[in-house]
C-alpha cells in the first residue's frame, strides 16, 4: 500500500511532465531560405563550368559588403573587366599549375576557396594603395579591376603586380599552413625580421635585397618572406628576377641570403608537393607572349 | 504527509501553467518569411514602372556635395540602368540585388561609371577615364573618399508612389520617384536644362524680411550646397525644372523652407531668384 502510496504521486507528476509541454506546432514544410531567382547571366556560367566545378573554387564577381572591406570606400568591379580577369587567371594561374601537376586534384584540394573582385583598390588617407589581401588562407580579395582594360589586360607586368603575384603567394600560405617548411628557413635571416616595421624599415627593393628580403614585405615575417620568394619566382623569368636582386642598393651579401632560401623554396615544393618551381615558371612566362592574341572577353 | 501532498499539488499546478505561456502572434508570418515578402516586393515595385524612377540622390553625410537627380530604370531581376542630369553620358546599364538584412538591402554589385561616380575615392576621380562628361574634370574630395556615395542602402519604404531607402554608411535618404509615362520622353533633358540654367548662377544671399544672409558655396565644385554665416551645416539641394529641391526643411531667420521656385528676371532682380510659395524667402543670385 505504502509503495502505491509513493507511486500515485510520481505517476501523476509524469503524466504532467508528459502533457505539459505537447504544445509544439508541426515544423514549416517549407525552408526560410529561398532559392535565388536572379537568371543566371553568361559569366554566372562560366565561372561554374570553370572555377566551381573543376576546382571547386567559387568566384565573387559582384560586390557583396560582407565580403568586402567596410573601412575603405570601394566600388564594385564592372562585368566587363571581371570576365577578362576570370579569363585571365585561368589561363596564368589554374592551368599552369594543373599541366605541371598533371591533374586538377591538387588546386581542387588546396587553392584559396572564395576570391572576389572589386573595381577600385583600398586607398589609405595618405594616398597609399592595397594591391590585394587575404584572410586566412582561405579567401583572396583582388582589387583595381577598374583598370584591367584591353592593353593592360596583354600586359604581364600590370597582371602580376595587381592580381596574380597575390594568388600565388595567398596559396604559398595555404601549402605551407598543411605541409610546414624546414625550420632551417626562418634562421637564414631570423633577426632580419621586422613585422610591422617592414614598410618604414626597408623602403626600397635594394636596401631589402641587402638585408637578404626579395622585397620590403617579405621582412614582416618568415610565413611573408617564404610565400613573396615563391611568388616573386615563378612568376617572372630570371632576367626580370635577377633584376630584382640588383636593384640599386642591393648586395651580394644580400643576395647570397635570398638564394640560399630560395633553394628551401623549391625543395619545399618539390619534396613537399611534386611541384618543380622552375617548370611552373617556365609554363607561366611561355604564355606571357601569347597574351597579346588572348581573347579576353568571349565566354561559352 | 500533508506538507508532501502540498508539495505535490503546487509542483504540479505550477508544472500545468509552464508551458500555457505561448505568446499571441503580432504577425501571422514568421520574420524571416516577413522579410523574404519584403524582399520580393522590393524586386516587384523597383521594376513596376516601366518608365524608371527619378532618384534624388545626395552622397556623404555632411552632404557639402549637394544633391543629383539620377534617372534609374530597373530592367529585369538583374539590371538596372541610369542616366544623371548632372551628366550627358549615354545611359550606363549594371546589376542590382536585393537581400535580406537589416531589411531589405539594395546593391548596385557591379560598377555603374553614372552611380557608381559618387563611391570612387579622389584616386580614381582624378582620372578622365572615371569622371562624367558635362561634369567635374579634376579630383573632387578626399583621395581616399570622394564623394563619399555608397553601394548599398537600406529599403524602408516602397510603394508604387515612391521607395524610400537609406544609405548603409551615410544614412542619408534617398527618395525614387515614378516616371509618368506622359514624361518619360523629355524629363531627364528638362532636368539637364534646369541644371545648365542654374549651375550658371554664384554670389547667393538670402533675403528674409528685411535681412539678408549671404551665402557660400560649402563645395566650390559642384555648387549644390549653401552654407549661411554662423551655420556649419550646408542647405544641400539639387536642381529642378522649377528650381531648387532641398535635402530637408531647412530654415533661415524663421522662415521654414523645403523648395524654391524659380521666378524669372524682374526689377532688381537682374538674374531672377528662387522663393518659396508665400514669397517670404528668397534666394537672390548675385553677379
Amino acid at each position: 500500500m505504502k509503495v502505491i502510496n509513493k507511486l500515485i504521486p510520481i505517476l501523476i507528476s509524469c503524466g504532467v511532465l508528459f502533457s505539459a509541454c505537447n504544445k509544439e506546432d508541426k515544423l514549416d514544410s517549407k525552408s526560410v531560405f529561398v532559392d535565388s531567382e536572379i537568371p543566371k547571366n553568361a559569366l554566372d556560367n562560366y565561372l561554374y563550368n570553370n572555377y566551381t566545378k573543376p576546382y571547386n573554387v567559387e568566384i565573387l564577381y559582384k560586390y557583396v559588403d560582407k565580403e568586402s572591406n567596410m573601412t575603405y570606400r570601394l566600388v564594385p568591379a564592372p562585368y566587363e573587366s571581371s570576365i577578362r580577369l576570370s579569363k585571365l587567371m585561368l589561363f596564368l594561374v589554374m592551368e599552369p599549375y594543373s599541366e605541371v601537376v598533371g591533374s586538377k586534384q591538387f588546386l581542387r584540394d588546396n587553392f584559396p576557396k572564395v576570391i572576389t573582385y572589386t573595381g577600385s583598390v583600398p586607398v589609405q588617407t595618405n594616398g597609399v594603395i592595397i594591391l590585394g589581401t587575404a584572410e586566412t588562407g582561405t579567401k583572396v580579395s583582388l582589387y583595381n579591376l577598374l583598370e584591367l582594360n584591353e592593353a593592360n589586360g596583354k600586359n604581364p607586368e600590370f597582371l602580376t603586380n595587381g592580381f596574380f603575384k597575390t594568388v600565388h603567394h595567398e596559396f604559398q600560405h595555404i601549402l605551407n599552413q598543411n605541409k610546414p617548411y624546414p625550420s632551417n628557413f626562418k634562421e637564414i635571416t631570423g633577426l632580419g625580421y621586422v613585422d610591422d616595421e617592414w614598410n618604414t624599415t626597408y623602403t626600397s627593393v635594394g636596401a631589402a635585397v641587402a638585408a637578404g628580403f626579395v622585397s620590403p614585405y617579405a621582412s614582416k615575417a618568415d610565413t611573408e618572406d617564404f610565400a613573396e620568394l615563391y611568388s616573386f619566382y615563378v612568376t617572372r623569368g630570371q632576367a626580370e628576377f635577377d633584376a630584382i636582386l640588383n636593384s640599386s642598393g642591393s648586395t651580394a651579401a644580400g643576395r647570397t641570403l635570398i638564394l640560399s632560401k630560395l633553394a628551401i623554396v623549391k625543395s619545399y615544393m618539390k619534396s613537399e608537393w611534386g611541384i618543380d618551381m622552375d617548370m611552373l615558371r617556365a609554363n607561366i612566362i611561355a604564355r606571357y607572349p601569347q597574351l597579346n592574341t588572348f581573347d579576353q572577353t568571349t565566354i561559352n | 504527509m500533508k506538507i508532501k501532498l502540498f508539495i505535490l499539488a503546487i509542483s504540479i499546478l505550477s508544472l500545468s501553467v509552464s508551458c500555457e505561456k505561448k505568446m499571441d502572434k503580432i504577425f501571422d508570418e514568421n520574420p524571416t518569411d516577413r522579410l523574404n515578402a519584403s524582399v520580393a516586393d522590393v524586386y516587384s515595385t523597383l521594376q513596376s514602372n516601366k518608365d524608371g524612377w527619378v532618384v534624388k540622390y545626395f552622397p556623404s553625410s555632411a552632404l557639402e556635395f549637394g544633391g543629383y537627380t539620377l534617372f534609374a530604370k530597373f530592367n529585369n531581376l538583374a539590371d538596372v540602368t541610369f542616366e544623371g542630369d548632372l551628366t550627358t553620358l549615354a545611359p550606363q546599364t549594371s546589376t542590382y540585388i536585393v537581400v535580406p538584412g537589416a531589411g531589405p538591402i539594395l546593391t548596385f554589385d557591379t560598377y555603374n561609371r553614372i552611380f557608381h561616380y559618387f563611391a570612387l575615392p579622389g584616386y580614381f576621380n582624378r582620372n578622365a577615364a572615371y569622371q562624367l562628361p558635362g561634369f567635374l574634370t579634376a579630383q573632387i574630395g578626399a583621395v581616399n573618399e570622394g564623394m563619399k556615395g555608397e553601394n548599398d542602402f537600406l529599403v524602408t519604404k516602397a510603394s508604387g508612389d515612391s521607395i524610400v531607402m537609406e544609405g548603409r554608411k551615410s544614412y542619408n535618404k534617398v527618395v525614387f520617384l515614378p516616371i509618368k509615362s506622359n514624361e518619360a520622353s523629355t524629363i531627364i533633358a528638362s532636368y539637364r536644362a534646369a541644371v545648365a540654367k542654374f549651375h550658371a548662377f554664384s554670389n547667393y544671399r538670402f533675403e528674409a524680411g528685411t535681412e539678408s544672409f549671404p551665402a557660400t558655396f560649402a563645395t566650390a565644385a559642384t555648387k549644390r550646397a549653401l552654407l549661411i554665416a554662423g551655420n556649419a551645416k550646408p542647405y544641400a539641394y539639387r536642381y529642378t525644372p522649377t528650381g531648387l529641391d532641398f535635402y530637408t526643411e531647412y530654415d533661415v531667420n524663421g522662415v521654414k523652407f523645403r523648395e524654391l521656385k524659380y521666378v524669372e528676371p524682374t526689377g532688381a532682380y537682374s538674374k531672377g531668384y528662387f522663393t518659396n510659395d508665400a514669397e517670404t524667402i528668397k534666394l537672390v543670385p548675385g553677379t
